[in-house]
This record gives C-alpha cells, structure tokens and sequence, in this order.
C-alpha cells in the first residue's frame, strides 16, 4: 500500500495516554479536544515532513476513512497535521 | 367552554350534605382499635385492604357533581390535617360530619349565617385553648403508646417506632422501606444521609449488598459543575499516594465522569462521586454542613476558586461511607464538634421562627442530617397487598410519634375532646346574638362524636350504661374498648398526640363554618 500525492494514511486505533499520575486519559473523555495523535503508515511523494513509522497529531475533524482488507485506516492530507514524533511516549 | 351547572339555597346543601355522608361514613368505620377495614378497586382491580382514613378519604370519588364537591370538601379539610400531623383524618373527617348535620338541623333559624360563622371559629379556639390545658409532654415509656394507638393497635410495630425515635433521638430521620428478609427490623446508622446514589456502578465493592463501602475516605466537596479532569487532579493524587479512596460530591460533566469510570474499571482509582442534593442557596447550605461534618472547605463558584488556589486542604474526611444505587450515608465517630453544635443552635432556633413551610422543612432535614441519626423500619409481609396496608400503618404511625414529640399528648380515644364538652359547656355565653350561639354550640355539641363513633364500631350502637358511666366521672377517664374496662386513659396508655387532635378540630370546623355560608354552587355539567 502507498499513498499518492499529498495523503497520508494514519491508524485508526487510538493511542492511549496516561497522565502524570498513571491515570488513563482517553479521547472519549475528552471530546472537546480537536488535535487527536496516530500512527502513520504511508505517505505520497508530495509530503515533505512526515514519514511512515511516526507519530503525528491531526485534525480529527478534515480526515476521512477507508478500509483496506477488513481493517479500517484515515487519510488526511500535510495541512492537517500540526505535530510529528518519532515515539509516543516522548513530550512535545 | 364546559356547560356549568348552578344550584341555589337548600337544594345545593342537601346534595352537598349528601357528598359529606357518604365519604365520613366510610372513613368513620375505620376509626378506633375495632375500627373495620375497607377494600379499595385499584385501577387495574386489584384489591387493597386498608384500616387508613387518608386512603380510603383518596378514593372517593362520586359520579354527581354536587355530591362529588361536598365529598372533596371533606377530603381535603381530613388531607390537610393528615398533611399537618400525619394522623387524624378520620377523626377529622368524624368531627366534620357531625357539625354538618347540626348546620342542617338549625341553618333555617339562623338569620345571619356570617355570624354563625364567627361562632364556630370562636368555639374552635376556645376549645384548643382547653386542650392545650390539659395536654402532656411524653417520655419514652408514652412514645411507646403513642406510636402503638397511631399504627392502628399493632404493638410490635408501634414498639419499632418508638425505639427507633429514642435511638435517633427527637432531631433523627424515621423512614421506612421494604425488608430484604422475612422479619421486620431496624437499622439505626449514625451519621448524616444523602439522598443520592452512587455515581457509576463501578465503583461497587461490596457485590453482596451491591454498594460501595469506603473506610475513611477522603471527600471533596463542590457547588460547582468540573468539565475538565485536571480540575480534580489535586484530590485524586492524595488519594493515590495515601492509598485512601476519594469521595466526590459534586456536579460533574459527562467526560470528567467518563475519565473517573474508566480509571475505576481498570483499578487505577478508587473513587465514587454523588452529585449534591438541593437546588440553588439551599445546596450550598447542605454542602456548607457538610463540610462542616467532614471537615473540609466547599470548592465554590461564590469564593472564586479556581484550580490555581485549591490544595489538599479542602478534603474533608469522615469514618465509614456507605452508597448505595439510591442513598449515600456518612458515618461519623468522632466527638462533638462546637461549631457543629452552634450551627444546630442556631437551625433549631430558626426554626421556632420561621413560618414558610419548605424553608422549615429545609431547616428540619439540615438538622436531622447534622445533629441524629437516621433509622431506617424495613417491613416484610407475605403479599404485596399485606406489605402496602403495613406500609400506610407505619406511616402514620411515624408521622404521629413525631407530631407526639413536638407538641405533647392529650387523652386518646375522643376522651380529650369529650372532657372539653364537659369544661366547657358548665361556662355560659352571654351578649351573642342567636346565630354566634348557634354556631358556637354546635362545635360544643360535636365533640363527642369521636368518642360515639368509636363505641359505634365496636357495639353497633352507644349502649346506655357506657354512657351514663363515662359522663359521671372526671377527666381523662375512659373506656378501653380492648379489654372492655374504665379508666384512666393516659394510664391505660391511650393517648393521641395534641397537634393531631387540634389540627382535627380546626379542619372540621372550617368544613362547617363553609357549608353554613354556602348558598349556591356552580358545578360542571357530566356527560352522559
């Protein structure tokens, strides 16, 4: 699978993060928060700064879904993407 | 626009009168320990068997209008003293029909029904004075007594009652609630009740009971509604690191419960959350007392905090935590506290002064929550018909140890108002016009059907030696219909509680006094 252009394909499964405490913070918990993080699996031959294999915070709201053999994926295009990370864990 | 009905003079009493009869005359076969009981149609035509005045008066509803105002007349003058006292709607209900027939006898005498009117309002306060004479503050032996007359007779129930009021003490909550087991108990907690459930099942630790059961928990207590999780980050990390579980009272937004529960399911906290009781300035009192218990500070909107200036030092604590899907109790230990004593001082004075009835009901429920206890009666009974006749029972009987407590005893059985006939019929009134006697006499003359009555349900009608035997003697003297002997009545422990017998006399009197100034009625016209 390969992306063309400008898209970029991200996971559809959330990441899920924890607090300072060890306490679980998931998207559900809060909606009201539009940036939401993924991994990226491919991107087209346009996108400059984000590579498959990191982390990247997009607007939840502009992409939209595709499924590839029963697994659902998210295309978003470059503008979309505000943060890239090479690992999850690390702070931004 | 409904087509009206109107009827004037004569006409329109009788029909009234008529409406009168039939509901006092059911109500009144309950009345006394051989009182009968009643079986009531439900809407879906079940039976219920009741020995309760309020129920039966509920149900009464007549097919002719005139006759349906009359009944709804006397319904709501027995309603209002039931609502009052919690107790003496039949005999309310006895008094009214009584004085209603009497208007009837003389009403075409009268020449001025106004002052007729002033009659029987006069002779009413004349005999609570009276009363208020002759009545008694009790002990916890009469408690007893009080609460075993009120629950129709039945001992064991009224013994329940009346231990539960001395545990509590005057200040406590008595309610009531269907037994798990075959037997019925009480359970006395000591500490304050919030009438909030837990927030999400989850928190569920005790699987037998299904509630959540905390040993020295810390709370957190706000007036304001948290939208964001990291509003609740300061009590949630001394919580982990003390590894004690938190309770939280306070509003909070779907997503911050949504955060708590799941980090309850996957055991990363030990939390519950309870939403306030009360709406507006009330809540904030009961919150106020409510740190005031737990010592903490309320988190509130009025002090201007924010997330910044709140610490630890806001969480209160107490002992034991109980919460189940409909209540939460907090139970306390420890010794007195003098501002909680001032605070209880202050709600008990207050509400000495205040007339407004929900601002006192506000006040009671504040002091009961800061100063008693709670018990709680759990009934069991074989059927659910048993079970909802036991249930009306214990109300009313809870209802008129309380009214017992507040106000005092007088003789039970009619035998008070009975001895207010005697007193006072001996004091003649002079420089009235004809129509204030007529009005006056006739409440004088009622005061014996109580008493009549209850003999009536018992023997079928008033036997003569009865009669002559109780006339002669002094007062409080009676009859106890149980063992068929005279005498004392407040030694024979049958007693009735003084707001009860004196709200009974002001209804019933205002029944009357209506019915003399009536004229003409104006009905809704019945599709046929």
């Amino acid at each position: 699978m390969k992306a063309v252009g400008s898209f970029i394909i991200v996971k559809d499964n959330e990441v899920i993060q924890e607090n300072e405490l060890g306490l679980i913070v998931t998207e559900q918990a809060d909606k009201n928060i539009r940036y939401v993080i993924s991994e990226v699996v491919t991107c087209g031959a346009d996108v400059k700064e984000v590579h498959a294999g990191q982390f990247v915070y997009y607007d939840k709201i502009s992409g939209s879904e595709l499924r590839v053999k029963g697994k659902r994926y998210i295309c978003i295009r470059e503008r979309d993407v505000v943060v890239t990370m090479n690992d999850a864990d690390s702070s931004i | 626009m409904i087509e009206k009905q109107i009827e004037f003079g004569n006409d329109a009493r009788i029909k009234l009168k008529k409406g009168i009869d039939i509901l006092a005359e059911a109500v009144s076969l309950t009345l006394g320990t051989s009182g009968k009981t009643v079986i009531i149609e439900d809407m879906h035509g079940n039976p219920h068997i009741t020995k309760d005045g309020v129920t039966v008066a509920n149900n009464a509803i007549l097919s002719d209008p005139l006759e349906n105002l009359g009944c709804s007349i006397l319904k709501q003058a027995s309603q209002k003293t039931g609502m009052e006292a919690g107790d003496g709607t039949t005999t309310s209900c006895v008094l009214a029909k009584s004085m209603v027939d009497q208007v009837f006898k003389g009403i075409d005498l009268v020449n001025n029904v106004t002052d007729a009117k002033e009659g029987i309002e006069y002779a009413a306060k004349k005999v609570i004075e009276i009363l208020e004479k002759s009545k008694i503050s009790i002990d916890d032996d009469k408690l007893l007594e009080v609460a075993t007359i009120s629950a129709n007779g039945d001992r064991e129930i009224g013994k329940m009652i009346s231990d539960a009021y001395i545990k509590v003490g005057s200040n406590g909550v008595v309610t009531m609630d269907e037994s798990t087991t075959k037997y019925d108990y009480t359970e006395v907690t000591k500490g304050s009740k919030i009438n909030r459930g837990y927030g999400t099942p989850f928190s569920i630790n005790n699987f037998r009971s299904k509630s959540v059961e905390y040993q020295n928990p810390l709370i957190l207590i706000s007036d304001m509604k948290i939208d964001m999780h990291e509003r609740l980050l300061f009590a949630i990390e001394p919580s982990l690191k003390e590894k004690r579980p938190l309770l939280i009272i306070s509003d909070l937004d779907d997503r911050v419960k949504l955060f708590l529960s799941q980090n309850i399911n996957k055991k990363k906290l030990t939390v519950n959350f309870i939403s306030p009781e009360g709406i507006g300035i009330k809540r904030f009192e009961l919150l106020q007392d409510l740190a005031l218990l737990t010592g903490g500070k309320v988190m509130s909107q009025m002090s201007g905090d924010s997330i910044q200036n709140i610490n630890a030092s806001y969480l209160g604590s107490c002992d034991k935590m109980i919460s189940n899907a409909s209540e939460t109790i907090l139970v306390f230990e420890k010794e007195e506290n003098a501002k909680i004593a001032e605070v209880v001082e202050w709600i008990t004075q207050e509400i000495r002064l205040t007339k407004n009835k929900s601002d006192k009901w506000h006040l009671e429920d504040r002091l009961s929550k800061l100063s008693g206890g709670v018990a709680t009666i759990k009934l069991s009974g074989n059927s659910e018909v048993e079970l909802k006749e036991k249930k009306d029972r214990v109300d009313d009987s809870i209802h008129a140890t309380k009214a017992a407590l507040q106000e005092g005893i007088v003789a039970g059985g009619g035998i008070a108002l009975l001895d207010v006939k005697k007193k006072i019929s001996k004091a003649s009134l002079r420089g009235h016009s004809y129509s204030f006697n007529f009005g006056y006499n006739l409440v004088i003359n009622s005061l014996s059907a109580p008493f009549e009555q209850i003999i009536k349900n018992a023997y079928g009608d008033y036997p003569e030696d009865i009669k002559s035997t109780i006339e002669k003697k002094r007062f409080n003297f009676g009859f106890n219909i149980r063992n068929k002997k005279f005498g004392n009545m407040i030694k024979m422990g049958i007693i009735d509680p003084f707001k009860v017998t004196k709200n009974a006399v002001l209804n019933s009197s205002s029944v009357a006094a209506t019915i003399a100034t009536t004229d003409c009625v104006i009905s809704n016209k019945r599709k046929k």
